[in-house]
C-alpha cells in the first residue's frame, strides 16, 4: 500500500503463481457479498 | 459460540493499539482512520460480549451502529487516503463518512425497541431483527456504509497486493494486502450470511476477520524502509 516502493525484487515461482489465484477467489468472494448485499435490500 | 467475541475483542484493541501507535510514530491520515475504525471494531465485538451476559437496548444500539453501520466504512476510508493521491478526493469522502456516522448515531439513538424478551444465551445477530425497530433509512444507511467500507477495503488491499505482485516488489507488503483483504472479507460474508437469516456464522466471521487483518497489518509494515 506504498505510494513508492523500493525496488528491490522479489522471485518465489511458486508464490508467483499462488498469488494471482487467491486475488481472484478474494475478487470472487467481494462480487458475492456486493451482489448478495444489493438483492438482500431489493 | 459465545465466547467467540471475547477473543474478537482482545485482538481487535491490540490490532487497534498497533496501529494507533503506528500513527503517533509515523502520523498518517489512513493510520488514524483504520484506528478509529478498529475502535468501532472492538465496540461491536464488546457489545457481543456484554449482550452475552446483560441486556439493555442502549448496548444493542451500540453493537449494531459500530459492528453492522461503521466498522468497515471508517477502515475503507482510511484505505482511500493511502491508495488516492489527490487528497481532497479522501478527505471529501472522510466528511461525508462523518456525516453520514452522525445521523446514524441520531437514528439509532432515536430508533425504537420492541418489547421482545431479549435471551442472553442466544446470539445478539440472532435476535436483534425482533427489536430494534429499523426504518428504510437505516436500513438505507447499513447498507450503502457496508458496501463503501467493504469494496474500500477489501477493494483496496486486493488492488495493493496485485500492483505489488505485477513488480514484484515489497513481498510481505503484498501479503499482508492479501491478509488484509480476506480479513477484511470474513465479516463482510458474516454480515451478509446475516441479512440471509443465517446470523451463527457472524461472531466467528469477526474473529478470524480480526486475526487476519492484524498478521496482514503486522506483515505490510514488516516492509516499510526505515
Amino acid at each position: 500500500m506504498s505510494k513508492r516502493p523500493p525496488s528491490k525484487r522479489f522471485s518465489a515461482r511458486w508464490l508467483e503463481r499462488l498469488i494471482p489465484i487467491v486475488l481472484f477467489l478474494l475478487l470472487m468472494g467481494l462480487l458475492a457479498v456486493i451482489i448478495i448485499t444489493a438483492l438482500s435490500f431489493l | 459460540m459465545r465466547y467467540i467475541p471475547y477473543f474478537s475483542t482482545i485482538v481487535t484493541f491490540l490490532f487497534m493499539i498497533a496501529v494507533f501507535r503506528r500513527y503517533q510514530q509515523r502520523r498518517g491520515a489512513h493510520l488514524l482512520l483504520w484506528g478509529i475504525g478498529l475502535l468501532f471494531y472492538g465496540l461491536g465485538t464488546l457489545a457481543e460480549v456484554i449482550l452475552g451476559l446483560t441486556y439493555h437496548s442502549w448496548v444493542l444500539k451500540i453493537w449494531y451502529l459500530s459492528g453492522a453501520m461503521l466498522t468497515a466504512a471508517w477502515l475503507g476510508t482510511g484505505t482511500l487516503h493511502l491508495l488516492v493521491r489527490k487528497p481532497s478526493i479522501p478527505r471529501g469522502f472522510t466528511w461525508l463518512i462523518g456525516l453520514l456516522s452522525l445521523l446514524s448515531l441520531i437514528l439509532l439513538a432515536v430508533a425504537p425497541v420492541t418489547s421482545a424478551p431479549y435471551d442472553v444465551q442466544r446470539l445478539a445477530s440472532e435476535q436483534y431483527k425482533d427489536i430494534l425497530v429499523r426504518n428504510g433509512w437505516l436500513i438505507f444507511l447499513t447498507i450503502f456504509l457496508n458496501l463503501y467500507g467493504t469494496i474500500t477495503l477489501v477493494g483496496g488491499a486486493i488492488y495493493s497486493a496485485f500492483a505489488f505482485w505485477r513488480k514484484r516488489v515489497l513481498l510481505y507488503r503484498m501479503l499482508g494486502n492479501v491478509f488484509i483483504a480476506a480479513g477484511a472479507l470474513s465479516p463482510a460474508l458474516g454480515g451478509t450470511f446475516l441479512r440471509a437469516g443465517h446470523g451463527d456464522w457472524l461472531y466467528l466471521s469477526e474473529l478470524i476477520g480480526a486475526i487476519l487483518m492484524y498478521i496482514g497489518f503486522t506483515l505490510a509494515v514488516k516492509d516499510r524502509p526505515q
